[in-house]
């Protein structure tokens, strides 16, 4: 269930969260959604069905590989992991959204 | 991350298949039954944490589905669903799809036709090796065009300076051929021996010369051409290596070109090459071998990679500057020549196919109008159609179709119409191109083009199929999803909105298509008047009784006493044939390939420049050229007494106004020195060289006086039989001398109908088109006044029910039609006019806008559209009021 007090994500920032969760090494979907749950200390919740949707454009995009693996629970799952394409793309929005981010402090502090 | 290694992922998504979806459901119920599992620990049962999991992970459906998604080409797949869409409607009404699909395919085939005659006569490079890297020469000179041929010792130097990758020399020549013991006139080509390496063109048999010939050594070696050795070696396998004479003279055949390739000069096919003797050698049989430093070549060359036209340019030119200065007092030096100039080879010499581009050109357009028709006819069908289907849009569009959806499905439609109107187009396309080629004068040389359909004309058909689609596809697609679709489900179908629109969109359609049908009918008038008007007339007396023959007997094999005699006895035997009415030999005889002129003075006056030919005596009689005055040549004419002529009106008038010319002396400058003529005699004026001008001066010299060198005999024949009689003459040939060879047999008629080979080209297929745009036009009519008649059943019922009679029911159905082709015939003939001034200013000798030829193409069109009205106002008018008012 989402608390209604929970912030909306941001657009087109799904991607970045998912990126930087596989960049410590490969998970499965439900691990990378606990982790960005976790992580945001409950501060921003992923419907867990998008998930998958936006694992799979990555596939094409080839930032991700995908390989069946075994869960910590010693069950077969799949597992994500970073291409190098992926780390660049990391990179870059990674830098794009501290620059957002910063400008839109600077907005909101002089206010 | 690029575009393309995406597709590379979706296009390996594809082969993985099924596999996929059991992934993804693997995959999802793992997640979902590990978050119950976490659940289920912080105390909740075990269904209700499974509940509880799923709620969470949200729709599993749409998840998948967007994932799916993700992989697809998504419009591709949209594409492919519109297009079995498509097929199936097409299932439905096959008669609009064969309708359809015939009258594009005949503009769609049309229109290819003359783009690819247009393409092999004009445009398409070489089929040689890097064609783009070919170029040409040519040089300026003082007071003159440029010439395109190099002084050879010219040639040689820039082969030593290597500018060039390589260097090539052409030069075509008439050679005798003999393999039997008959002697035939074939076109022939001397090459430098590097030729086929140079062009990169591997014979299909055999070699390009051999390596001995490549290193100097000449050899008589010859490659012939594939369409030679299929005519004359019924394309024997075995004849490398087989003996041929040319001009008597042995070679051996060692290639044969691939079938593609016809040379550098467009319009020809030279039969076979030789290659050219190394400088300084000659062969007195054949002439364009000799090896001489003093004459002057045809050559191409390919550059250098990486090297420009220009900076070629500058190196070659200045070579040719040094040359000049270094070049020994003699033809180099007096020709004025200046500068070296390059440009792109890659499409060869396009001299000799010059005179097809005005004709091609305007056939392009005619077919693009006829193509314009078609469209116009299809798109008031895809309307019509549009209107009946509107209740299928509407229910599309009500369940949650866009616009744009809507758009792409139509269009969907008509490009898939258009398409297979293409492919069908493209047959029609190949058979169509080689109709257009009979049509080309085959006669000195004749024109020899590659009309296999290549890649290049499969390629333009498709774009213009496409385009086509869209074209007539676009206005019906805007037009019917226009409004509010959905207000459709609602009203009543015959009242429905936007449909006063479409029927006006209809109407202009059918106005432009009258109006276009017009233009092509009465262009087509104009250019069969133009032709009539240019078949020249004043030949008396049956032309297609009159027999040439063309020979040669070679002058470097036959001396001129020996050619007289030949000449004399040939005459002789040929008279005495029964059914010969008389026989004489003309140099070049009147509307042949090879015309001569000389400069006529009476001693005091300017010159004046004349039309010149050679003949024996009975000439004139014998072709049909009146006489006016004097006396023909005669037996006194033999060389060595004194020299007479024979002049035409245009030229005495000119020569002597107001005055009688006969018995005056004119001077004519013969080779180096003057000679001195007496006028015997005045022949009518004639287009003797060019039907295209009024007649010229001319003036008649006496064979016997001067050598012939390759003269026609000219046969009048009192037998309607001309096969046989031909027979019997050839065989006089084969009797007095079998070593020369004799061609170009045809009547005089058959030579006046090649000479208009241009216009009579466009006149019979803009007359063809003009009939094809009318029966389109008539089509599209008939297809919008069967429509409107359907739709108004029941007002013509109501109208027929209060007492209207059947005749006033046929005049309101003929008066809104006759309406259409009123406006479509006057917006027709004032485009006509109007294009015509335009068109006037570059066709010369194009008759004007007759009233006579008007008026009868506004007849035609008014008679074949009364016949396409006809049809739906006699069952308009026989509507039954009762069964008409029931039908609602």
């Amino acid at each position: 269930m989402h608390p209604p007090e929970t912030p909306q994500l941001l657009p087109g920032t799904l991607f970045m969260l998912i990126l930087r969760s596989l960049s410590g090494g490969p998970l499965h979907g439900y691990a990378i959604a606990r982790r960005i749950q976790d992580r945001s200390a409950n501060g921003l919740q992923i419907e867990d069905g998008s998930l998958y949707p936006a694992l799979n454009r990555m596939l094409v995009k080839g930032w991700l590989t995908a390989e069946w693996g075994i869960s910590e629970n010693n069950r077969k799952a799949r597992f994500y992991s970073l291409t190098r394409e992926g780390r660049k793309q990391l990179d870059i929005e990674a830098n794009e959204f501290d620059k957002l981010v910063r400008a839109i402090r600077l907005v909101m502090g002089a206010a | 991350m690029s575009i393309r290694s995406e597709w590379i992922n979706r296009l390996r998504h594809l082969a993985r298949g099924s596999r996929f979806e059991s992934d993804l459901e693997d995959e999802i119920r793992f997640h979902i039954e590990t978050r119950a599992a976490e659940i289920e620990q912080s105390g909740i049962s075990g269904p209700d944490a499974l509940a509880q999991a799923r709620r969470e992970f949200g729709s599993i459906a749409l998840a998948q589905e967007d994932s799916r998604a993700a992989w697809q080409f998504r419009w591709l797949q949209d594409l492919a669903v519109d297009l079995r869409h498509a097929l199936r409607t097409f299932r439905r009404s096959p008669a609009f799809t064969l309708t359809a699909v015939i009258s594009l395919a005949l503009g769609i085939g049309a229109t290819s036709a003359s783009c690819s005659a247009r393409d092999a006569v004009l445009w398409k490079p070489l089929p040689v090796a890097d064609p783009n890297s070919l170029v040409n020469f040519s040089v300026s000179r003082d007071n003159r065009s440029p010439t395109i041929d190099l002084p050879a010792a010219f040639v040689r130097q820039l082969r030593d300076s290597n500018v060039f990758a390589g260097l090539t020399i052409t030069s075509n020549d008439g050679l005798s051929f003999s393999y039997d013991d008959r002697a035939e006139r074939i076109m022939g080509e001397v090459v430098s021996p590097n030729f086929f390496s140079l062009l990169g063109v591997q014979p299909i048999l055999g070699e390009g010369f051999t390596p001995e010939v490549w290193s100097g050594h000449w050899a008589p070696e010859a490659v012939l051409s594939y369409n030679s050795w299929r005519r004359r070696f019924g394309g024997d396998p075995t004849i490398i290596g087989r003996a041929i004479r040319l001009n008597t003279c042995a070679f051996t055949i060692v290639g044969v070109s691939p079938p593609s390739f016809f040379g550098l000069v467009r319009g020809t096919d030279y039969e076979l090459r030789i290659p050219i003797l190394p400088e300084g050698q000659e062969n007195a049989r054949i002439s364009q071998i000799s090896g001489r430093p003093q004459r002057w070549l045809n050559v191409m060359a390919r550059l250098k990679a990486g090297m420009s036209i220009s900076q070629a340019e500058a190196a070659a030119d200045a070579q040719f500057q040094e040359f000049l200065r270094a070049a020994p007092v003699g033809v180099f030096r007096n020709a004025g020549l200046r500068h070296l100039r390059i440009s792109p080879g890659a499409r060869g010499d396009y001299e000799y196919v010059h005179p097809f581009d005005t004709p091609l050109y305007v056939l392009l357009v005619l077919v693009g109008i006829v193509l314009l028709i078609a469209c116009g006819n299809v798109a008031s069908m895809l309307l019509a159609r549009a209107t009946a289907r509107e209740h299928e849009l509407a229910v599309r569009s009500s369940i949650g179709a866009g616009r744009l959806r809507l758009i792409r499905q139509m269009l969907a439609e008509s490009i898939l119409l258009a398409v297979i109107a293409g492919a069908l187009g493209l047959a029609i396309a190949y058979w169509a191109t080689g109709v257009l080629f009979h049509f080309l004068p085959q006669g000195h040389i004749a024109i020899a083009i590659d009309l296999h359909p290549d890649s290049r004309a499969l390629l333009f058909t498709f774009a213009l199929s496409l385009a086509t689609g869209l074209l007539f596809g676009l206005a019906p697609a805007l037009q019917a999803t226009r409004g509010n679709l959905a207000g459709i489900l609602k009203a009543d179908s015959a009242a429905s909105i936007g449909e006063g629109r479409r029927s006006r969109f209809r109407k202009i359609l059918v106005v432009m298509q009258v109006a276009f049908s017009l233009v092509l009918l009465i262009a087509a008038g104009i250019f069969l008047r133009t032709l009539a008007d240019l078949r020249p007339t004043e030949y008396r007396g049956r032309p297609e009784r009159v027999l040439l023959f063309t020979m040669k007997p070679q002058q470097e094999i036959y001396s001129d006493d020996r050619r007289r005699l030949l000449a004399v006895e040939l005459i002789r035997r040929v008279s005495a044939l029964p059914g010969v009415q008389s026989a004489a030999l003309a140099e070049n005889g009147p509307l042949g390939s090879r015309r001569s002129s000389d400069s006529v003075q009476v001693p005091g006056q300017d010159p004046i420049r004349a039309g010149s030919d050679s003949v024996t005596p009975g000439f004139f009689d014998t072709v049909g050229i009146p006489w006016i005055a004097g006396r023909d040549f005669g037996p006194v004419d033999r060389p060595g007494s004194p020299l007479a002529v024979i002049v035409n009106q245009a030229l005495a008038r000119a020569l002597f106004p107001n005055q009688s010319p006969l018995g005056r002396i004119v001077k004519i400058p013969r080779g180096k020195k003057d000679a001195y003529f007496e006028i015997v005699g005045v022949a009518a004026d004639t287009r003797y060289y060019d039907v295209h001008k009024v007649a010229q001066p001319f003036v008649w010299f006496s064979i016997e006086q001067l050598a012939p060198y390759l003269p026609t005999l000219h046969v009048r024949t009192n037998r309607s039989d001309t096969a046989s009689m031909t027979a019997a003459i050839r065989q006089e040939f084969d009797l007095l001398d079998r070593g020369f060879p004799v061609f170009n047999i045809r009547t005089l008629a058959v030579r006046i109908e090649d000479s208009l080979a241009s216009e009579r080209i466009v006149a019979s297929l803009s007359g063809v088109f003009g009939i094809l745009s009318l029966a389109l036009a008539a089509v599209g009519l008939y297809g919008i006044l069967a429509y409107s008649v359907s739709r108004r059943t029941r007002e013509i019922g109501i109208r027929m029910a209060l007492g209207a009679s059947s005749g006033s029911v046929l005049w309101m159905i003929a008066s809104e039609a006759f309406l259409l082709v009123a406006a479509g015939s006057a917006l027709g003939l004032a485009i006509a006019v109007a294009a015509f001034r335009v068109v006037s200013r570059y066709l010369q000798a194009v008759s004007s806008v007759d009233p006579a030829i008007v008026i009868c193409c506004s007849f035609a069109m008014f008679s074949i559209s009364a016949v396409a009205v006809s049809i739906p106002a006699t069952r308009g008018c026989r509507i039954d009021p009762f069964t008409a008012l029931r039908h609602e």
